[in-house]
């Protein structure tokens, strides 16, 4: 079972196109769903390593 | 047995639109060129749910809204949904006074701290009603016990049911109408016995995701139950760290002051100072410890921060 990445802010940054919280995208928030665990792992993946580049981004 | 199932199935022109804990689940039905949407979240998760619910229609004109209750993350996203897509909203028929008048007590909104946005309800549900959904007949059911006025939908021909905080996969949503003097635990037990009779395959719940084996959550929903009847100190315990928990993810971080505030102002207040014993100072104090200790909070420089 692999654990949403969503930690409650849900505000998508409009020029980078990934959420300032969990930093996926609209796509890859609105299909979680459907997602198999293989590919939840790689949306994760995915998403920390977006993090890691981009650094902390400001809630607003 | 190797590796985790497949996540479950749900019929063709149903979208789940799984958020995190402080905004309920949005489902989006699709039916032609309309779509229906059950609960829109949190309100400061607005724009994003408008967005989601915009893609998962596919083209669609989001023409229907509606809601299982009325609690803050669940109607959150109403007024942004309805200027967005000009859809009409149903509530359950129980709330519909509270809604026109805007009361924000009966609401529950002001002694839990939780913030909403005003939106106009255009029609309402009762136990009973049927609506067509996503290309299925759904049959409205009551389900009191989290909320006394609480709506879930079934759709007989594909076993499915939208559980709102009735049921979840572990758990059901926290009994506020026990605090205020109503019979919370007992119609929640009523509520679980009535979906246990129901011809049940897939589950959708307000929050988490969707599941099977529907038998299974229902146990762990009984056991729950049970605890809570046997050890009323468990339950008043759940719902203080359930409504600190949220608080903290509505607001970022807050300090010690700002929790012992919340406490007093809120429902639990009284059963919070039977429970301990201590002034809510202490209680506060207790409580940010527990939710430390069990990783839902951390603590930094006189700060609460949400994990």
């Amino acid at each position: 079972m692999v654990k949403s990445p969503c930690i409650n802010v849900c505000r998508m940054h409009a020029e980078l196109g990934v959420c300032r919280g969990c930093y996926r995208t609209l796509e890859e928030i609105g299909d979680w769903s459907t997602l198999p665990d293989t590919e939840k792992r790689r949306v994760a993946q995915e998403a920390e390593a977006r993090r890691a580049k981009i650094g902390p981004l400001e809630i607003v | 047995m190797s590796g985790a199932p497949a996540p479950v199935r749900l019929p063709a022109g149903m979208r789940l639109l799984e958020r995190g804990w402080l905004s309920s689940n949005n489902i989006v039905l699709h039916e032609g060129d309309q779509a229906t949407v059950v609960d829109s979240g949190y309100v400061k998760h607005a724009a994003q749910t408008v967005a989601l619910v915009g893609r998962a229609a596919e083209g669609r004109c989001v023409t229907r809204l509606v809601n299982t209750h009325c609690h803050s993350d669940h109607v959150g996203g109403n007024a942004a949904l309805q200027r967005a897509f000009a859809c009409t909203i149903l509530i359950p028929d129980g709330e519909a006074d509270n809604v026109a008048r805007w009361d924000e007590t009966a609401l529950d909104l002001a002694g839990l701290g939780q913030r909403n946005e005003r939106f106009m309800h255009d029609g309402t549900l009762r136990a009973g009603d049927t609506l067509r959904m996503g290309g299925l007949d759904w049959l409205a059911l009551a389900a009191p016990g989290h909320d006394m006025d609480s709506l879930v939908y079934y759709a007989p021909e594909a076993r499915l049911l939208i559980s709102a905080d009735a049921l979840w996969e572990d758990g059901f949503g926290v009994l506020f109408p026990e605090f205020g003097g109503e019979p919370g635990l007992q119609t929640a037990r009523e509520t679980l016995d009535m979906i246990a009779k129901l011809d049940l395959e897939t589950v959708i719940p307000g929050h988490g995701p969707a599941f099977g084996e529907p038998q299974r959550a229902l146990q762990r929903a009984y056991d729950r139950l049970e605890a809570f009847a046997l050890d009323r100190g468990k339950l008043v315990r759940n719902a203080l760290r359930v409504m600190v928990s949220f608080h903290l993810m509505d607001v970022g971080s807050a300090e010690l002051p700002g929790i012992a505030d919340l406490l007093e102002r809120s429902p639990f207040a009284t059963a919070a100072s039977e429970l301990y014993r201590l002034p809510m100072p202490a209680i506060a104090e207790r409580l940010v410890g527990d939710l430390a200790g069990a990783g839902v909070l951390r603590i930094a420089g006189g700060r609460l921060y949400s994990v």
